[in-house]
């Protein structure tokens, strides 16, 4: 998404965290990069990284589970496309480019 | 007996071994070269509510000193590359002798520190420059500013000029019954070799290829360049723009790109809609300024009104331009200009500090005005 958005001025993602109930840790680690508003932490996730635990008044979590879930999304990643279509699934930049700009 | 003695000897050996190697440690950095004619400048310590306005206001010092050519400004990402690797954290700095430190560790003669307080509904700022060699202040400034935080700016632009010691115009406030002064000359000057092809309000189209802003006596290109570029050969584009035989062409601030943004205009171009005079034709919306930022520099939307950073090395995709200008009587912009393109940000009601590119720092990627929005759901775990 970097390589893209790096490349690509016209484009911006907003990224949404959904923890998944079958991962345990992911609610607590949710918040807590919400808290820290850092993509560095989902970052470290990403990489297998501990993190700490930062606690913080936040219902962003639970508004996105209410959210992807009022959207009928169960698994992650999901993608909601400029013009409202979604993907389920990960993909290739070249693939998601494709999309994005609805050449698929 | 003997081996206790020994062992006496050994430890004093240590001891003076070890406090030599500090003293000469301590040495070394007391002895560090220093740079008399480079100045790093530090972001103001704000003690009001808007600490956001620290590195802004910090920017326009850095802006008047590189403008004078009397020092040597060390960019901020040089500054933090440099003091990171030496460890020294900036969070937390603020006491004088802490600044005076980080200005031993960048070889620097000068430091500027700047810091903004308020009383009641009046803004007290002060500048001073120290000496780093001696941590003494050599120069020192103040300036009282009973205003809209927005007008801090030129504030902060007439107390840098004054610890420079150069001249301080002061604010002239504009007569509506006659033109100022300096605005009849550009005009002079734009007519005398050219011909007016249009107007558009405070706009004069002339057959050279340029248009005069009669408000903030700025002459901009009359389009921009045309095609994607980065910062680095837009700068060279604005210098070697000869638009109208004229020379003296530079890159726009952010400031002055703000001051050219009308909301109440509109037209199209790469498919958005730019906010600007017709008679001044963007090929894309986004336009590079002069302003950096260690590796980045500062851009400016013309379909929001915002500025943004991106890096100056950014490639051709980028949809990025620029549009020279120059000012009309060869001088940067005086307290007149200065006081109208003011008065057109308060019209505009915008912040001009660029928003940080929101990469690699929150839960975005990518900038906030790009018109294909992605929303990507995912799980840390």
């Amino acid at each position: 998404m970097k390589q893209i958005a790096n490349k690509r001025k016209d484009i911006v993602f907003y990224v949404k965290l959904f923890p998944l109930s079958t991962h345990k840790d992911a609610y607590w680690k949710s918040k807590s990069i919400i808290c820290n508003n850092s993509m560095k932490l989902l970052e470290d996730c990403f990489e297998g990284k501990k993190i700490d635990k930062t606690e913080c008044e936040t219902t962003e979590v639970d508004e996105t589970l209410k959210l992807g879930t009022s959207l009928g999304i169960q698994g992650v990643p999901a993608i909601i496309l400029p013009d409202g279509r979604t993907h389920m699934g990960a993909l290739s930049d070249g693939e998601l480019l494709d999309l994005i700009d609805g050449k698929k | 007996m003997k081996k206790a003695i020994e062992a006496l000897i050994a430890l004093l050996f240590l001891i003076f071994t070890v406090s030599g190697s500090l003293a000469v440690e301590k040495m070394n950095k007391s002895e560090t070269k220093l740079i008399d004619n480079y100045v790093a400048i530090f972001d103001f310590e704000v003690r009001t509510g808007d600490k956001d306005i620290s590195r802004l206001l910090a920017d326009k010092v850095i802006h008047v000193f590189s403008e004078s050519k009397k020092y040597e400004v060390i960019d901020r990402g040089n500054m933090n590359k440099i003091l990171g690797e030496q460890k020294f954290q900036m969070s937390g700095c603020v006491a004088q002798e802490c600044k005076v430190e980080a200005g031993q560790i960048l070889g620097v003669g000068k430091i500027v520190n700047g810091s903004l307080g308020i009383i009641g509904k009046t803004y007290y700022l002060t500048l001073q420059m120290i000496d780093v060699k001696t941590g003494k202040v050599e120069l020192s400034a103040e300036d009282e500013c009973k205003c809209e935080i927005d007008e801090l700016l030129g504030s902060t632009r007439r107390l840098a000029k004054k610890l420079l010691g150069e001249k301080v115009d002061q604010p002239v406030k504009e007569t509506k019954s006659s033109e100022p002064a300096t605005v009849a000359k550009a005009k002079t000057e734009a007519t005398a070799k050219s011909k007016e092809i249009a107007r558009d309000g405070r706009f004069i189209a002339y057959d050279n290829g340029t248009v005069l802003d009669t408000r903030t006596n700025l002459m901009w290109a009359a389009k921009d360049n045309g095609s994607n570029i980065n910062w680095v050969n837009a700068k060279s584009y604005c210098e070697n723009y000869r638009g109208g035989g004229y020379t003296d062409w530079r890159m726009p601030t952010k400031d002055e790109l703000l001051g050219l943004y009308d909301k109440t205009k509109i037209y199209k171009a790469c498919e958005y809609d730019v906010h600007l005079t017709e008679l001044i034709r963007l090929t894309c919306n986004w336009v590079w300024s002069y302003e950096t930022r260690g590796s980045e520099a500062a851009y400016f939307s013309f379909s929001g009104g915002d500025g943004y950073w991106n890096l100056q090395s950014s490639d051709d995709s980028s949809y990025l331009r620029v549009l020279p200008v120059r000012s009309g009587n060869k001088e940067r912009l005086g307290a007149e200009q200065n006081e109208q393109l003011q008065e057109i940000q308060r019209q505009n009601k915008k912040s001009v500090e660029p928003a940080r590119i929101t990469v690699g720092e929150g839960l975005n990627i990518g900038r906030k005005d790009a018109i294909k929005k992605v929303i990507v759901f995912t799980d840390p775990d």
